[in-house]
């Protein structure tokens, strides 16, 4: 069955465009229709593509008539959790396309799936990305896309569901060779004890709408959410970031930086949400801009949804220029303004940015470059 | 330093109010509202044309709006069903011995105006719609400051009413505010001249007497170029059944240099609406202060927001809210800043306990103006039960590259290990965990006046009764 049979024309109709606190943006910007299968490429380290194949996983190219069950009800979950929202379910009716990947119980890959996407479709792409990590296994992924091919619009949508005990690290980064309105949306659901560490970095050009979650479903999970966003040119982000507490004893992080270069305007929402009955969870978030341009504009709205008493949650947030005390030392050491400036900015994003791997971080860095050489 | 005196045992909530008093109005307009009602609010006040045109403009204003779509759950609310004006008294007592007995006898027990004679440069009383009692000390009066109710102020003083009368809070600002401009009655009229202290504290009492009524306060405060002044406002209502309905508006004027701090105990019964609207502006180097307490009321719903309009302009929040069995406080506070070198810092502590939701809803927004700015913004909450909860919804909002802001919030349950170590020292349970609820209000308590610290101790400790160990 085609996904977009699943989407009658009724719930479209009963849908919307999301409304999130503290984020404006222009709803048609990220509205499109189309009825042509987006052309794209895709690569991986055959290393570990072959050994998730020898242990009886998958990582393939779908379309919506290759999904088995668990997949397609992965997918289902999150048309079902978005109901209200209607980009969501525009991307299900449009011909559906995306990489799944599959890792059955009980296995554990050390080496990370490194995945190159290359959209480099005319028509505009809805991509969706599907996870399916068994009981007690473990997978790192490193994700990039590169969008190209004079599409205007993208939007990607991930679907992803954890075992009990599995331990999952992905990391998403997004460059695009032109500017693009691309949105993003999709949850991944924990399992008992299972450990979810999600990177993102949505640093396409041009404008951004994201709403991302990670479910913490069952009790003792951990979900640990990181995002990092340049802001160049006339950008308009608009980037929401959500842990959901659901079991007991479950734990979040949530890091987000943005720096805003030039005229570009950054919204990031980040919520800890503890639902009642969900004891002892753990929710702490830290959000922070870091404004360098002069025409910027900055908003950080965090939030916290606690109906539950036994819990720790806090949230931090900031909004600013980089610390002038901080600069003058820097220029008082020989250090040119061009310099000081770079130092100043790469260590406010260093929580987010040292993790990652060195190719996401070469990526960020150039992207970072020519920012701060158009913007200082 | 004397010992807590609090019998805990006996008392409850409802005695701590006061029962309802019978006093039998001397006028009202009934239920219900029209533009006929507001007509005859006019008229009985004799109010210049000016007045009734805005009221009635209002009213056109207020039909179209529609209700809050935030926050708390307003549907209950029945605004056909409430009485929109109602005059207790037919002059206003300027000497204590002249207030009608019963209605004396409630604010005896609330403590006005003992609190004057100790303390208080002046203080008046409003019942239900109007007030009934306003004094002043003599040798602030002298000094030119002018302290009434709203009323006599137009009457008394027009030109200055309708230079600042909604300057800064439009009828069209929100429903309620629109309401508040249709029906408006009493409230407090507070000038200050030119560099003129008051260095005591003046006072405004507030109750609601009977049930299904609306209290529509009207207050408007102007503190001159360099002059000071420390307003505090209580407000109370006895329990009934049928939900009454208090929405204020309030607007602050703080000139250049000048200090105003505004301090609020709201301590209404737990079937009153509180819908408010307060905004100050502050000019040049001018300081604006909240100090917010919200114990009481259905539901509340106040953001007092400070709009920093002059260079190096200061504005500051403080807030508590507690919130027991069937209340939401909704409560929070704006920033905006529109000026260089401007400040402001909230601090916000919750509360809640035996169901009860405690929210808070803030904005901080710097203009394209408002260079070098600096916010500052804590939000505690703490949770005593498993049926309570809190929401936090900052929006943090800058168009200027140099401003700062910083904002930390923090959930959680009564500390364990404070509680271990207290219990270790021999106090009991209970008396642990007030002494923790009290240690994490302190913040808040000590900004208070002694008088007023202790009366809040107090009604924390009541209303917490039963649900603390």
């Amino acid at each position: 069955m085609a996904t977009s049979q699943l989407i009658d024309k009724n719930a479209i109709l009963k849908s919307s465009f999301p409304k999130y606190l503290g984020i404006h943006y222009l709803t048609e910007r990220y509205e499109w229709t189309t009825s042509q299968l987006a052309e794209w490429n895709w690569r991986a380290n055959n290393n570990v593509l072959d050994q998730i194949n020898k242990v009886g996983g998958s990582v393939r190219r779908f379309n919506a008539r290759t999904l088995n069950s668990i997949e397609q009800n992965k997918i289902n979950t999150v048309i079902y959790d978005n109901q209200q929202n209607r980009y969501v379910l525009q991307h299900f009716q449009k011909p559906q396309t995306g990489i799944v990947v599959s890792v059955p119980d009980n296995v554990s890959i050390k080496e990370p799936l490194d995945l190159d996407l290359l959209l480099n479709s005319k028509v505009p792409t809805a991509f969706t990305f599907v996870l399916n990590l068994g009981n007690n296994s473990s997978l790192k992924i490193k994700q990039y896309f590169h969008i190209s091919g004079d599409q205007k619009n993208t939007s990607i949508i991930f679907a992803g569901k954890q075992g009990d005990d599995s331990h999952l690290k992905i990391n998403t980064c997004v460059i695009s060779d032109h500017s693009i309105d691309l949105a993003m949306f999709g949850e991944f659901d924990s399992g008992n004890d299972s450990q979810c560490d999600w990177s993102l970095e949505p640093n396409s050009k041009g404008n951004l709408l994201g709403d991302v979650s990670i479910n913490l479903r069952n009790p003792g999970s951990f979900g640990n959410l990181n995002t990092l966003r340049i802001g160049s040119g006339n950008d308009q982000v608009g980037f929401q970031g959500a842990v959901k507490h659901y079991g007991e004893n479950t734990t979040s992080r949530i890091n987000m930086r943005g720096v805003l270069f030039d005229s570009s305007k950054i919204n990031f929402t980040s919520i800890g949400q503890i639902i009642h009955g969900a004891a002892g969870a753990d929710a702490e978030q830290q959000s922070r801009l870091m404004t360098v341009g002069q025409h910027t504009k900055g908003t950080v709205n965090p939030l916290l949804l606690i109906d539950e008493n036994d819990v720790q949650a806090g949230h931090a947030a900031s909004v600013g220029q980089y610390d002038e005390d901080d600069l003058y030392y820097l220029l008082s050491r020989g250090i040119t303004m061009e310099q000081a400036k770079k130092i100043l900015v790469s260590n406010f994003i260093s929580p987010v940015f040292k993790p990652l791997d060195k190719k996401s971080q070469k990526l960020i860095t150039n992207y970072l470059e020519g920012s701060i050489n158009g913007g200082l | 330093m004397t010992k807590e005196q609090i019998p805990l045992k006996e008392n409850d909530v409802n005695n701590e109010r006061g029962s309802m008093d019978k006093v039998e109005p001397v006028f009202s307009t009934g239920v219900g509202i029209s533009e006929a009602t507001i007509k005859e609010i006019s008229k009985a006040k004799n109010e210049p044309e000016w007045m009734l045109d805005l009221r009635l403009k209002a009213y056109r204003k207020y039909l179209t709006m529609p209700m809050l779509d935030f926050g708390p759950d307003l549907s209950a609310l029945n605004l056909d069903k409430i009485k929109y004006f109602q005059r207790a008294t037919d002059h206003i007592a300027r000497k204590w011995s002249d207030v009608p007995d019963t209605i004396k006898q409630t604010f005896e027990r609330i403590g006005v105006p003992k609190a004057e004679r100790q303390y208080l440069a002046g203080s008046s009383a409003q019942y239900e719609s109007e007030a009934v009692y306003s004094n002043l000390k003599h040798d602030l009066e002298s000094r030119g400051i002018i302290f009434m109710d709203t009323d006599s102020a137009l009457r008394l003083h027009p030109d200055l009413v309708k230079e600042y009368f909604g300057k800064l809070i439009s009828y069209s600002d929100n429903k309620f505010a629109a309401l508040n401009t249709a029906v408006w009655s009493g409230g407090t009229f507070l000038y200050v001249p030119k560099g003129v202290h008051a260095d005591v504290p003046i006072q405004s009492y507030f109750r609601i007497n009977a049930g299904r009524t609306g209290q529509f306060e009207r207050t408007l405060i102007i503190v001159d170029e360099g002059g000071s002044v420390n307003y505090v406002e209580g407000c109370t209502a006895p329990n009934y059944s049928e939900d009454s309905l208090h929405a204020a508006v309030v607007e602050v004027f703080v000139k250049k240099d000048a200090y105003c701090r505004y301090t609020t105990i709201q301590n209404w019964s737990t079937n009153v609406y509180s819908l408010e609207t307060k905004r100050a502006s502050a000019g040049e180097n001018a300081t604006m202060e909240w100090v917010d307490g919200n114990l009481g009321a259905k539901i509340t719903m106040k953001y007092p927001s400070v709009y920093l309009v002059g260079r190096g302009a200061t504005g500051t929040m403080l807030s508590i809210a507690a919130a027991g069995a069937g209340m939401h406080q909704d409560t929070g506070a704006k920033m905006i800043h529109m000026a260089p070198d401007t400040h402001s810092q909230i601090v916000s502590k919750s509360i809640c306990h035996d169901g009860g939701r405690a929210d808070y809803r803030g904005l901080i927004k710097y203009t394209k103006d408002a260079h070098h700015a600096h916010s500052h913004v804590e939000c505690d909450t703490i949770l005593m039960d498993k049926k309570s909860g809190s929401d936090t919804f900052p929006v943090n909002d800058i168009e200027t590259s140099d401003g700062t802001i910083e904002h930390e919030a923090r959930v959680s349950k009564v500390s364990e290990e404070q509680l271990y170590y207290l219990e270790s020292r021999g106090l009991s349970e209970s008396a642990a965990t007030q002494l923790i609820i009290m240690g994490f209000l302190e913040p808040f308590t000590k900004q208070l006046p002694m008088e007023y610290a202790v009366e809040l101790n107090r009604l924390i400790k009541f209303q917490m009764q039963g649900s603390i160990g």
